[in-house]
């Protein structure tokens, strides 16, 4: 019952005009259950006749409980409620679990407390640095009433999501639910400002559900932040969301969600005739994000703590009331346990897991030693066997480009990711151990991304992007003393391959240059952040499936993997403090690299095929060639000693 | 050594082997095996030494192979590639009636008995130039048509199924062979008056496609008999544009298992789904295929336009790897006959698949559906044929009116004297340019929002991947349902 | 000279079953332990055959002890409980001494007698020590996925499987060691290998106070 009622509230097609001819292809005409909404200000007066910017709280609040849903919606939270202790805090700056007070290498500006001597970003630079990827509410309320969670980012069907930014980048947060209607009809931008259109506005002064396209949350919305997930259809795939100026989560953890089959996309991929198979087999087979990252209390496809459960219970079927549920949904989605600090986690293990819907025994029998293979690795370690899409290798903010933006490397591809001719050959991945639900430990695939940059004073902060401009720039171009340091080539310029602090001379130059802009003692360090890769699921046919791929010389699990190409001198990163996997290998400088050399053994497993322990080799051989050898030297003492005159003697 | 070790050894060595071979880890077979369903065709004899005098004509040729091959004649002429004819349908208060190519309308140039010399170019027989052509004379079956492994055989447009002019008939008569892709093609790929015209799964492209356009012929090189597999000249398959019924069909289940996914979910798509559907995301892949014909636009000086415009056959809409259409088949069609009665003012279905959702014999196909708007009588509400080609016909003198009644005298089907235009459609399924599995339709194809399925048409109350297939149905048609509302 | 009925058939059978299971063993076990230096039949297959070959050892094994214990063979296995040590000592000194000067060999060889002190040990640590050992690790490692407890308990695959690779080592040494020493245990340099197949071996007149 409830399912055909879900499936009510999600769109209906319309079928293809059949006498038309030429047959249309399936024409939308979407139809919504949802009712008519009047827009509404933050004073509750229809807009229409005030002129106000949207308030959705005001809104979307007549039915939904708009505070409720914020105050249980870690999107909009951002961590800003999960303040660190000072023994979990991952590193000496951290605040907060999550983008509000957790830093990131990979955005590098930092939220400085209030009273800061040394203030890096404010609340509303930090605004900028992340109002796309934040939907409102929480901690930017401060900047405005409307700067609210903006259910329509989600929820409708063509969220203007460019418009929005243009105004949060120009720091007008309360204009930011409007600017989301742009290209809707509803609203326009005038030189005077937002202005409403009463044409595209019922006679009543509502707003038909229709023209706001209003549905449940599709992969779409999720994919705007996440990675690239775009609509299904015809359309090649393309992977634009992967934006290397605002790094998105899908250059770390490789969510490409779509179920084109890859050699039918848009992307230059190496062996692409033979990628026949989806980006991802679940967005192939229909299933979307909230299928398994789904509101904790949606009573179709809820995925509740189990930890609440009586141990006997497979499920609880007493889900919420759809009318409850439709009026506070949760906010707080299902997560796994996969990236450092991830927003949520506090919900870790929550989401359905493999196992929750798969019954990996049934469909495992053609492996040898099923059980031990299922014990030993998770689902992803064989259907994720490789990336084929860019992701982070390296962020290296040590220097500056020419751009002010640190010097990073992808894994997977020869050129630049925002190059459409770029190759992109994949990235076979690093398998870590990780703690399973039940306790367990099975090795799953890894992206490692490792950072590098300045720290100053004690406690150490990172060196304000500001500082380091300043230690690199003089009016646009490299002060004369970096050039100095770092064109080896003397030709005058710092080129893209001379911009690395390889030797201690320069790595000391450079923090000679901070120093004299005010940085005090500052000096390089880096980390590694593991990123757990559960997205671009092959299915059946693309997951391994040779036992060569791991046992053997050449396994998966003992092959070096590049952390860094030129990494600065003297630093050797290690793991994120708050890592939810250990290393199990060790980084090592090899031939100017920095690189992660697996050790099976470290993770607590020994695998057949790879020449084992070397000393018991080298003794086994040792003890063979003794014998041999004695054989030899004995067998050809008798032969010697038969030859002697007296040979011919009968001995019988 | 003891008996009991002389039996006991050699049979403990044999349980071991046996065990060990019982045991042994195999892949799983192949599910399907294709290529056991494939039959060796003959090993060819080559012909040329048993001609050696010049041959007058087409019937002279005949006559020669008639002399080995005493039945092939009378083989051929049971069939329908020389009857036109084939199923018999009832009516109510009319004599049976056997239909077919040969009495038929359809909404490309409408008929053939007004214009016998002209579309019987295509007829297996040599001389079809009016109604007494002497289906009973077996030197005018036309063996080279199929059986010509030269090349140069072709025959006359126009010319009632003679040989063109300048065709060297011996050395077609010394290369016969088995039926290859250029003998079936020169008819069937030009249907409609030419390349790819009418079936929108028949084109010259498959004459030697890449594997992107047709797996079977460009991958793996086999020729249209392989399918169409023939017993004493009686070729299987079945075209739904002029039969009803579903007898002597191909089906991809002849070589392929109708679980070959290896995969459940796949698999269970095969009991509603025909293979084509998926396994032909588009037609008319390389060449455009004529998806409309208005007549009532003909005959206007407005310059002509192979695909768009021509004063002879007014409006066309072509369009080349287009998405399919699709509607529940079960093999059987219903079919529009002359004389039948029509509203004008409604689209008027010459020939549609039968079947639905309640039907478990059905599955759904893909069709490439052609519409029309073609001539019929205003007072007497059927469709007409006109005469078209030669003399008289509509193509050389652009009167309606006097085609009409040329058509009505061959058809004998009256003509009140006022004539209009009416909406027409037909359904060709679609079976051939499968390209490999890797290009087949996959989940989203038909089931995201917005996918090729009209689920509501078809008969589902919404997705079946919601609320279940024809089986599982949870949302429509079950009793429990029906008691509830 | 005289010929002396030294191998029962079974005990040929017994012999030549576990010397072609060992040996495949090895060549398996070597493929599975390093499929870059052996590629034979692919690690999968040989992780199957060395996997029934295994079974077939643990057999062999089970039946060879059931035959010398029930028919009492098993002595000729057991050192000597006297003067162990100095027959021994004959026999090194036959091994280094002896065989050059084509010597007789110093112990005779009987139906009750086949072994000489040194094989005795040797076949002793063998089939009591290294054999089971190498069964038992196989058989944990084997049974990784259905006892996975146990094979926790003792370690992990880790350790098992470095002590079953280590017992391997040990058994090609010991196959080449036996295989040359064959030669040395007839009066020809093949009569020991004729000896396994046809039972019979042609054994030196010894006086009877030596024979015993």
């Amino acid at each position: 019952m409830s399912v055909a009622l879900l499936t009510l509230l999600t769109l209906v097609a319309s079928g293809p005009e059949h006498e038309a001819p030429p047959p249309a292809p399936a024409a939308e005409a979407a139809r919504s259950v949802h009712p008519d909404v009047v827009l509404r200000g933050a004073d509750a007066q229809p807009v229409l006749q005030t002129g106000a910017p949207i308030s959705l709280t005001k809104t979307c609040g007549e039915c939904h409980e708009a505070d409720w849903i914020e105050a249980h919606s870690y999107h909009s939270a951002f961590g800003s409620n999960r303040p660190y202790t000072d023994e979990d805090r991952p590193r000496p700056w951290d605040r907060f679990a999550g983008p509000w007070g957790r830093w990131s290498p990979l955005v590098y500006q930092r939220l400085s407390e209030p009273g800061d001597p040394r203030p890096d970003a404010d609340l509303a630079t930090w605004a900028r640095l992340w109002g796309r990827r934040h939907v409102g509410g929480g901690p930017v309320r401060e900047l405005a009433p409307e700067a609210e969670m903006n259910c329509l980012l989600c929820h409708s069907a063509k969220p203007n999501l460019e418009a929005r930014a243009r105004t949060i980048d120009a720091g007008e947060w309360r204009w930011q639910s409007t600017a989301t209607l742009e290209g809707s009809g509803l609203v326009e931008a005038t030189e005077a400002g937002w202005a409403y259109v009463p044409d595209a506005f019922l006679p009543d002064g509502a707003v038909s559900a229709a023209r706001l396209g209003l549905h449940a949350a599709s992969a779409q919305a999720c994919g705007t932040c996440h990675g690239a997930a775009p609509a299904p259809g015809p359309t090649p795939v393309t992977l634009p969301h992967l934006d290397r100026a605002r790094p998105s989560p899908g250059l770390t953890d490789g969510l490409v969600y779509s179920g084109q089959p890859m050699h039918l996309s848009g992307v230059n991929l190496a062996g692409k005739t033979e990628l026949t198979r989806p980006w991802d087999i679940h967005a192939e087979r229909m299933l979307s994000c909230s299928d398994c990252h789904g509101a904790l209390n949606d009573p179709v496809h809820g995925s509740r703590d189990k930890k609440e459960q009586p141990a006997h219970l497979r499920a609880e079927v007493r889900g919420m009331a759809l009318q409850d549920y439709l009026r506070r949904p949760d906010h707080d989605f299902a997560t796994g346990r996969a990236a450092p600090g991830v927003l949520g986690a506090q919900h870790a293990g929550t989401m359905k897991r493999c196992e929750d819907c798969h019954d990996a025994n049934q469909t495992h029998q053609w492996l040898p030693y099923p059980a031990r293979h299922l014990q030993a690795m998770f689902c992803e370690t064989c259907h994720v066997p490789r990336v084929h899409s860019p992701l982070i290798e390296s962020v290296d903010w040590t220097v500056l480009t020419p751009e002010r933006g640190p010097r990073t490397r992808y894994r997977g591809v020869t050129g630049a990711i925002d190059d459409p001719g770029t190759l992109i050959s994949g990235f076979e991945p690093v398998l870590l151990p990780r703690a399973t639900d039940g306790g367990a430990t099975k090795v799953a695939p890894h992206n490692l991304v490792s950072a590098f940059y300045w720290v100053e004073g004690d406690p150490p902060t990172p060196v304000r992007l500001v500082d380091l401009e300043a230690a690199f720039f003089w009016e646009g171009d490299y002060t004369p003393g970096i050039v100095l340091v770092l064109d080896e080539d003397h030709d005058g310029r710092v080129g893209p391959d001379e911009l690395r602090l390889d030797t201690e001379v320069k790595v000391a130059a450079v923090a000679a240059a901070l120093e004299a802009v005010g940085v005090p003692s500052p000096r390089a360090v880096g980390e590694i952040q593991p990123y757990a890769l559960s997205h671009q699921v092959a299915g059946h046919g693309f997951a391994l499936k040779d036992c060569a791929t791991c046992h053997s010389e050449g396994s998966r699990f003992t092959q070096p993997t590049r952390l860094a190409a030129q990494p600065p001198a003297g630093v050797v990163p290690g793991l994120v403090k708050d890592s939810p996997v250990p290393l199990a290998g060790d980084v090592v400088h090899e031939g100017g690299e920095l690189r992660y050399v697996p050790t099976p053994a470290k993770a607590q497993l020994y695998l057949l095929g790879q020449g084992g322990n070397t000393v018991v080799d080298l003794a086994g051989w040792a003890s063979v060639l003794l014998v041999l050898a004695g054989s030899i030297l004995h067998g050809g003492a008798r032969v010697m000693a038969r030859r002697r005159p007296d040979d011919g003697e009968d001995r019988s | 050594m003891s008996p009991l070790l002389r039996v006991g050894i050699p049979l403990l060595l044999v349980l071991g082997a046996t065990a060990l071979v019982y045991a042994w880890p195999s892949p799983p077979p192949p599910p399907d095996d294709p290529w056991a369903h494939v039959a060796k065709p003959p090993a060819h004899l080559d012909h040329a030494p048993f001609y050696t005098a010049p041959l007058a004509d087409g019937p002279a040729v005949t006559k020669t192979c008639l002399s080995c091959h005493p039945e092939s004649a009378k083989e051929v002429m049971a069939t329908s590639h020389w009857t036109w004819t084939g199923d018999e349908v009832h009516r109510p208060g009319a004599e049976p009636l056997r239909i077919g190519k040969a009495n038929l309308f359809n909404n490309f140039c409408i008929a053939v008995t007004p214009n016998q010399p002209f579309c019987t170019s295509c007829h297996a027989g040599y001389g079809w130039k009016d109604k007494d052509f002497d289906f009973d004379e077996p030197t005018n079956v036309d063996c080279l048509v199929c059986h010509d492994q030269s090349g140069g055989y072709a025959k006359k447009p126009g010319g009632a199924g003679y040989p063109a002019d300048g065709v060297d008939l011996l050395a077609a008569a010394k290369s016969v062979g088995r039926p290859n892709r250029s003998n079936c093609g020169a008819c069937h790929f030009d249907g409609g008056g030419g390349d790819g015209v009418k079936h929108g799964d028949l084109d010259r492209t498959m004459l030697n496609p890449p594997p992107r356009i047709d797996v079977h012929m460009g991958k793996y090189n086999l020729t249209c008999v392989d399918c169409h597999k023939t017993h004493d000249h009686e070729i299987t398959g079945r075209s739904m544009s002029v039969s009803v019924n579903d007898e002597n069909r191909v089906f991809c289940t002849d070589c392929h298992s109708d679980r070959p996914h290896g995969e459940e979910r796949l698999d269970s798509h095969t009991d509603a789904v025909a293979c084509p559907t998926c396994h032909i995301p588009y037609m008319a892949v390389q060449t455009p295929t004529k998806l409309s014909w208005d007549w009532s636009t003909a005959g206007q000086d407005i310059g002509d336009d192979l695909h768009h415009y021509l004063k002879k056959k007014g409006t066309f809409h072509y369009a080349a790897n287009v998405p399919p259409e699709y509607a529940w088949y079960n093999g059987l069609s219903k079919r529009h006959l002359p004389g039948d009665n029509i509203d004008p003012d409604k689209v008027t279905e010459l020939n549609s698949p039968a079947g639905s959702l309640a039907d478990p014999t059905a599955k759904i196909w893909p069709f490439k559906v052609h519409r029309g708007k073609q001539v019929y009588d205003v007072q007497n509400l059927y469709f007409l044929a006109p005469k078209t080609a030669g003399e008289g016909g509509y193509w050389t003198e652009f009167e309606w009116d006097k085609a009409l009644r040329l058509g009505a005298e061959a058809t004998g089907l009256a003509y009140s004297g006022e004539f209009g235009f009416a909406p027409t459609k037909m359904y060709w399924p679609l079976a051939h340019m499968i390209p490999p599995a890797a290009e087949a339709l996959t989940c989203v194809d038909c089931h995201a929002e917005g996918g090729r399925m009209d689920w509501e048409a078809l008969g589902y109350g919404s997705d079946p991947i919601r609320s279940g297939g024809r089986n599982t149905l949870r949302s429509v048609g079950t009793k429990r349902e029906a008691g509830e509302q | 000279m005289r010929r002396v009925y030294l191998h029962t058939v079974y005990e040929r059978i017994w012999h030549w079953w576990q010397a072609l299971a060992i040996m495949l063993l090895l060549v398996t076990g070597l493929e599975v332990h390093a499929p870059h230096t052996v590629a034979l039949l692919g690690f999968r297959y040989a992780v199957f055959v060395h996997n029934v070959l295994g079974l077939a050892l643990l057999l062999n094994a089970a039946l060879g002890l059931f035959y010398q214990l029930s028919t009492g063979r098993i002595r000729s296995f057991l050192p000597e409980p006297r003067d162990f040590i100095s027959l021994a000592l004959r026999q090194v000194r036959y091994y280094l001494r002896g065989i050059f000067k084509d010597e007789p060999h110093p112990i005779a060889k009987t139906p009750m007698k086949r072994l000489n002190p040194l094989q005795r040990v040797t076949y002793l640590a063998i089939l009591n020590v290294l054999l089971p050992l190498q069964i038992v690790t196989g058989v944990l490692i084997w049974g990784g996925q259905r006892w996975p407890s146990v094979v926790q308990a003792l370690g992990g695959l880790g350790p098992l499987a470095t002590i079953h690779t280590l017992a391997a080592w040990l058994f090609a040494a010991f196959v080449l060691m036996h295989v040359y020493l064959t030669t040395t245990a007839g009066h020809t340099w093949s009569a020991g290998v004729l000896g396994m197949i046809t039972g019979w071996e042609e054994v030196e007149n010894h006086q009877p106070k030596e024979s015993q």
